[in-house]
């Protein structure tokens, strides 16, 4: 079975996994572009655990996978989340104090906060042709389409329009996903702050 | 002198730098430290891997050359077993104030 999901925060997409995998399914794979692949199994005494790691070098990305093979956990897939099975067995965490599960935390701020710039800066950059707004012809970039007439004016209108549309909604689309970013930017933050109270 | 960001060394780093004292690879530290600690400290994968190149990232441990290519295995360096002293100065001294604890409150 696949299943596309997106998520936007690591511990949900953890949590819906491991309930995938109490319910006899479980995730062998997960592909980049945001397919989980299931296998129907009797085992469901299975922790996924998702990690954050970027990697100094290639070298660095063989230590660590050799290091968390010799724990017992696959790798299941992934970049930067990077997806690890293993049967439970009461080591079924991948930290085991504060200081390294704060710095999990920062490593997802850290990549969150650089989305927000990127896509502050984007939406800075398509908020512009304002008239738009105002008169959304003025989202139809094609010369003299607004005097066509018939079938003439119905091509270059519908040839126009994902053009448009794209223009007019962009800055929208891109602020958006700051907002969420942002959010999740906070929640992310909550939970560092939390485990430095609780210390 | 600023002090070094690692310092005061957390449980799990020192006693990643103890055991290293002697050359080990990546679970058997692991384990070691399992023994050591009488089992109270388990590393989890991620915090090892974290604290491994950390350790490197400040020559305070190093690879070491082996003949099997597929097993890293990590020492200790000189820089290390320097700071592993300076730990120890610190610990002392929490040590001699809970011997002498009694007396200082006393003054």
């Amino acid at each position: 079975m696949k299943k596309f999901r997106m998520f936007m925060d690591i511990q949900k997409e953890e949590d819906w996994l491991n309930e995938m995998a109490r319910k006899g399914w479980l995730c062998k794979r997960v592909s980049s572009l945001g397919i989980y692949h299931f296998e129907k199994t009797t085992a469901t005494d299975q922790v996924i655990r998702i990690d954050f790691q970027t990697f100094r070098s290639k070298e660095a990305k063989e230590r660590y996978i050799e290091l968390y093979e010799d724990y017992g956990w696959t790798h299941l897939g992934g970049r930067e989340s990077h997806y690890w099975l293993k049967p439970a067995d009461g080591m079924d965490e991948l930290f085991s104090d504060d200081a390294s599960q704060k710095a999990y935390l920062r490593r997802l701020l850290e990549y969150y906060g650089t989305f927000c710039v990127i896509f502050f800066v984007m939406t800075i950059a398509t908020f512009n042709n304002f008239s738009q707004y105002r008169n959304p012809k003025d989202a139809y970039f094609t010369p003299g389409l607004w005097d066509k007439e018939g079938l003439n004016f119905l091509f270059a209108f519908l040839f126009e329009t994902p053009f448009a549309v794209a223009r007019f909604g962009a800055p929208w689309f891109f602020l958006l996903c700051l907002a969420l970013l942002f959010i999740m930017y906070g929640k992310y933050l909550t939970r560092i702050k939390k485990i430095e109270k609780a210390d | 002198m600023k002090k070094h960001k690692l310092l005061p060394l957390t449980e799990t780093m020192h006693y990643i730098l103890l055991a290293l004292r002697e050359p080990l690879h990546g679970y058997a530290i692991m384990q070691k430290v399992e023994g050591m600690s009488n089992g109270e400290v388990r590393i989890a994968a991620g915090t090892l891997y974290g604290a491994i190149e950390n350790l490197l990232k400040y020559h305070w441990i190093e690879l070491l050359p082996t003949d099997e290519p597929r097993r890293k295995v990590y020492g200790i360096t000189d820089e290390g077993l320097k700071i592993l002293d300076t730990e120890r100065a610190r610990l002392q001294h929490i040590l001699s104030l809970h011997e002498g604890g009694v007396k200082h409150e006393e003054v």
